[in-house]
């Protein structure tokens, strides 16, 4: 084929290694992990949307570590303030002036956890970090390290005390994915093997900032024809006119499928997006932005309806 | 709700909506049966009753048959045409099984809807018929719409716009088809039902009787300035034989062809057009005295009666010429005879013709002369003139004139005319309308039935066939304004009448102003109306040969406008060579049974077909889909690599068949 799979082939390759070496923490959730990747690549947030206890702090930790970043994991607690997350300025004594204190929040790869258990103000301080990619603290910016990967998790069973995120706020996560439950044989041997935590701590770093830094602006270069922005419009326009969705994709939206499909094919290994993969990540970006229209084929959920109805050009 | 019960809900208001109309039109059996189904439907789609067996089933069409043969006594015509179909209708949703029972009943309701224009054609009914279109339309979109993806004003919506695009085509089979006038687009005998009008005789209270009607009976439109009240005499049949009791046609010299030849000053000729609502009976009304009649088929008989060929079964439109004076004129002598003929022993009248013969006496040869003094008896006497006369004995002439002097036009013109003929002047009947409203909106005459009027005719010998009217002798202002001035009875003449100057006057003059010109475009829009239309955009020999041929080239360019339309919008889909080639490889395996779905991408679509297909030609096919995907999503190859692709799908095409 080209020529920019030889110039990726490294890459690939050590993509590859990545993904087998969290395969081995996270037992039979390739998917999963691939969609993580994916947004990773793609310069996304995610969310993880699941119970807990099925694995998904246990992912932030192992992509953390294979893929060289440094990780903080913010508890978000009723209690949690903006300053909690962000930092702040506490005056030097000795110095006889104020001095920055950062927040759990400068470090690249961030796992927050159980957001919505946080009250709105703390949620929005960490949603505008993750949207600007950079902190205003008593009015001086200061920019957040590059990359900047927020795994944010949100227990979907509504307890009392939750804020759980609108729906505008939902389209700031790239993607949005499920856990599940692991299959018997995962389950098997993640009884019967040794800890998580302690396989993570022996594990080999594949990747480091440079390099992940490399991959994220290959995949952005990735080649999109014409025929795929075609059905990607098609998507949108779909999203918009039909009737089973309360209201359509956002261009924000529209990107976001667009960059996921092209970090999706990248990692796949190939050189050009094609509609399956725009249709692989579809679930994972769509189902969070578009409310199907209740009482309509309860069981569908918007990507299910969007990739049987929309035409291919 | 299921799918399946929101399309037989659709469907049964659909069918209701059809046929709701026709329920006050058809024998009460009928509707009841209907109803009695709809509660049926309704129970089945809701489970609480099954559909009807078998042997249901037939005892149920053999109730309707007998319901239908009790009603009607035929199942053929228009009024048990509609009430079977709309029963079988009904009776087809009973036993709906599957989509295609769904799509007849939904055609039927389509035919039943059309056929509302049998009864009436209004411009209310055209509302309603295209809103029941829209909706069965709608339905028709339910039943394809698989994924549920349109709600019902969605559906309405997408309905309304494909009747709107099909409204060009609409036009040009409205124009163009040609109108063949004749039984073929006739309506079946049953339509003709009876209506208000004048009939073929005429005997006391019949005139009287259509005075509370305020139906139209025509509208005319004058080239110029409406003449004045009194002068619009509206000639229809004319009434020379008298038993006693009744006046009647005399058909005797219909066949004979008259042409007659008016003064053709420019001050006598009075030019317009009437609009004639159906009425049932051969004759068309025009103002004295009918040159030039344009259109064909049209005659003038004798008694200057103008024929139509034809009943008048539809809304007729007609233009004439009328001069006010005559140069030609003459008089057979068996019509001589026929317009003195008396009734016979019995009947005879006798102090009538005393008074006529001591006229006649006074005035020698002078005709003129009794006229006048007819109608001075008619003014002099206290005669009334009122809605309500008394009953008149076998001697009704001498009763009216000497006893109750009480009477309505026809009473005064077959008095006025007895005693002519007695006097030996030859004298007939003419009934008709007289005078008419203007409406002051879009300047026409609106003739009511109202109007009607019965009047005399006597020949002088110098002049011809001279008007005279007695009931102006009696009520001038009957004739100088109208009847609502002229009769004691006000309160039975219809509200129209006596509305006078108000909001609501106003709103019916605009009405009737648009429903003319509906009359006049829409329903009235016949064979001559079409050639006329022709004429005026310079086609002067038009003929439906003609127009059939322009309308098979105005539907070919509509057709290649929507077709260079959609080849625009597929523009994007088909510069693409290579996207072509796949389609067409794409076609090919559909035919053999493994077509794409139109949502699959590439490799979906191969991993479906490869078990499908024998390995070597699944070999193929995978290399084709890829070098397709290749070409397509990756960067666009070189034109060669793009003619090899297009060679390779030809080559297993070919193959394939």
């Amino acid at each position: 084929m080209g020529t920019p799979v030889k110039q990726n082939a490294r890459l690939i390759d050590s993509l590859d290694d990545a993904l087998s070496a969290i395969g081995q923490i996270i037992l039979g959730k390739e998917e999963q992990v691939s969609l993580a990747l994916t947004c990773l690549i793609a310069r996304g947030h995610l969310l993880i949307e699941d119970l807990p206890g099925v694995g998904k702090t246990t992912l932030a930790h192992v992509i953390a570590h294979v893929m060289g970043l440094d990780f903080q994991r913010i508890q978000f607690t009723s209690d949690l303030l903006p300053t909690d997350v962000l930092g702040l300025s506490v005056f030097d004594r000795e110095n006889n002036l104020f001095e920055f204190h950062p927040g759990p929040i400068f470090s690249n790869l961030i796992l927050a956890d159980e957001i919505n258990r946080a009250t709105p103000k703390t949620q929005s301080a960490l949603l505008e970090a993750m949207e600007e990619h950079q902190v205003t603290v008593e009015g001086t910016t200061r920019p957040l390290p590059d990359p900047f990967f927020v795994i944010a998790t949100q227990n979907p069973v509504h307890q009392i005390g939750t804020f759980p995120l609108p729906e505008s706020q939902l389209d700031r996560f790239l993607l949005r994915i499920h856990m599940g439950y692991p299959g018997q044989k995962a389950e098997r041997e993640l009884l019967s093997g040794a800890d998580r935590r302690d396989m993570i701590e022996q594990m080999q770093v594949v990747f480091d900032l440079k390099k992940l830094k490399l991959l994220q602006s290959q995949a952005q270069e990735l080649h999109v024809s014409d025929a795929l922005l075609d059905y990607i419009q098609a998507i949108l326009q779909f999203s918009r006119n039909s009737n089973s969705f309360e209201f359509g994709l956002s261009p924000r939206g529209g990107l976001a499928l667009l960059n996921a499909a092209r970090a999706w094919a990248f990692i796949s290994g190939h050189d050009f997006v094609v509609p399956e993969h725009v249709k692989a990540v579809l679930p994972s970006v769509v189902n969070h932005r578009l409310l199907a229209v209740r009482g309509k084929e309860s069981d569908m959920t918007a990507a299910d309806i969007i990739s049987q109805t929309v035409p291919i050009p | 709700m299921s799918t399946e019960g929101r399309k037989l809900w659709a469907l049964l208001v659909g069918i209701l909506l059809v046929s709701g109309p026709f329920f006050p039109r058809i024998p009460l059996p009928v509707t009841a049966l209907s109803l009695i189904m709809t509660l049926w439907i309704a129970a089945i789609i809701l489970n609480k009753a099954r559909q009807p067996d078998k042997l249901q089933r037939i005892g149920l069409l053999l109730l309707a048959v007998l319901i239908m043969s009790l009603s009607f006594g035929t199942l053929l015509g228009r009024d048990a045409g509609t009430g079977f179909l709309i029963l079988l209708a009904f009776l087809k949703m009973l036993e709906i099984n599957g989509k295609r029972d769904m799509y007849i009943v939904v055609y039927v309701d389509y035919f039943l809807i059309a056929s509302h224009f049998f009864h009436a054609q209004s411009p209310w009914i055209a509302v309603y018929v295209f809103a029941a279109v829209i909706y069965l339309t709608s339905v028709l979109i339910l039943f394809t719409d698989k994924a549920s993806t349109l709600d019902t004003r969605k559906r309405l919506t997408m309905a309304g716009r494909m009747i709107f695009q099909a409204t060009p085509l609409m036009l040009i089979l409205f124009l163009l088809f040609p109108r063949i006038p004749g039984p073929l687009w006739g309506l079946p005998e049953d339509a003709q039902a009876a209506v208000t009008g004048l009939g073929n005789d005429m005997s006391p209270g019949s005139v009287s009787s259509l005075i509370q009607s305020e139906e139209i009976a025509f509208r005319v439109r004058f080239e110029g300035e409406i003449p004045p009240h009194a002068d619009l005499y509206w000639r229809g049949p004319v009434f020379s034989r008298y038993d006693g009791q009744t006046w009647r046609a005399d058909n005797t010299s219909r066949h004979i062809k008259v042409n007659l030849i008016g003064s053709e000053s420019e001050t006598d000729i009075i030019q317009y057009t009437v609009t004639l609502e159906p009425h049932r009976r051969n004759w068309l009304f025009a103002l004295n005295y009918p040159t030039n009649l344009q259109g064909s088929g049209y005659r003038l008989t004798r008694e200057l009666q103008l024929l139509n060929p034809k009943k008048i079964n539809s809304v007729t439109r007609y233009s004439v010429t009328s001069d006010r004076k005559l140069s030609n004129y003459s008089l057979f002598e068996s019509e001589r005879l026929k317009n003195l003929r008396l009734p016979g022993v019995g009947y005879l009248n006798e102090k009538t013709i005393a008074l006529a013969r001591r006229w006649r006496t006074l005035a020698g040869d002078d005709d003129r002369r009794v006229i006048e003094e007819a109608l001075r008896y008619f003014r002099e006497q206290p005669f009334v003139y009122t809605l309500n006369p008394p009953l008149l004995g076998n001697n009704a002439m001498d009763d009216f004139l000497f006893e109750t002097q009480r009477g309505f036009c026809e009473h005064y013109s077959s008095a006025f005319v007895y005693l002519a003929r007695a006097a030996g002047i030859p004298a007939r009947i003419v009934a008709g309308y007289q005078g008419g409203e203007k409406n002051p909106v879009d300047q026409y005459l609106i003739v009511r039935q109202s109007s009607a009027h019965a009047w005399a005719e006597v020949w002088l010998d110098d002049v011809g066939w001279v008007r005279v009217d007695p009931t102006a002798a009696v009520s001038p202002d009957r004739i100088e304004s109208g009847i609502q001035d002229a009769i004691e009875e006000r309160d039975q003449l219809p509200g129209i009448l006596l509305a006078g100057d108000s909001i609501f006057l106003k709103a019916r003059y605009h009405w009737d102003s648009f429903s003319y010109r509906w009359d006049e475009w829409v329903v009235g829009f016949n064979q001559d109306r079409q050639f006329e239309l022709f004429r005026k955009l310079g086609f002067e020999n038009a003929d439906w040969q003609g127009m059939v041929i322009g309308m098979v080239i105005l539907f070919i360019l509509v057709g290649a406008f929507v077709g260079f339309w959609i080849f625009r919008q597929g523009e994007g889909i088909y510069q693409d060579p290579v996207k072509r080639a796949y389609d067409r490889f794409c076609y090919k395996l559909a035919k053999a049974g493994i077509g794409r779905n139109n949502t699959e991408g590439p490799s979906e679509y191969f991993s479906r077909l490869r078990g499908k297909l024998a390995p070597a030609s699944a070999q193929t096919a995978g290399d084709i889909i890829d070098r397709y995907t290749v070409l397509r999503y990756g960067t666009a190859g070189s034109p060669a690599q793009q003619k090899h692709f297009i060679k390779r799908v030809q080559n297993f095409t070919a193959r394939l068949k």
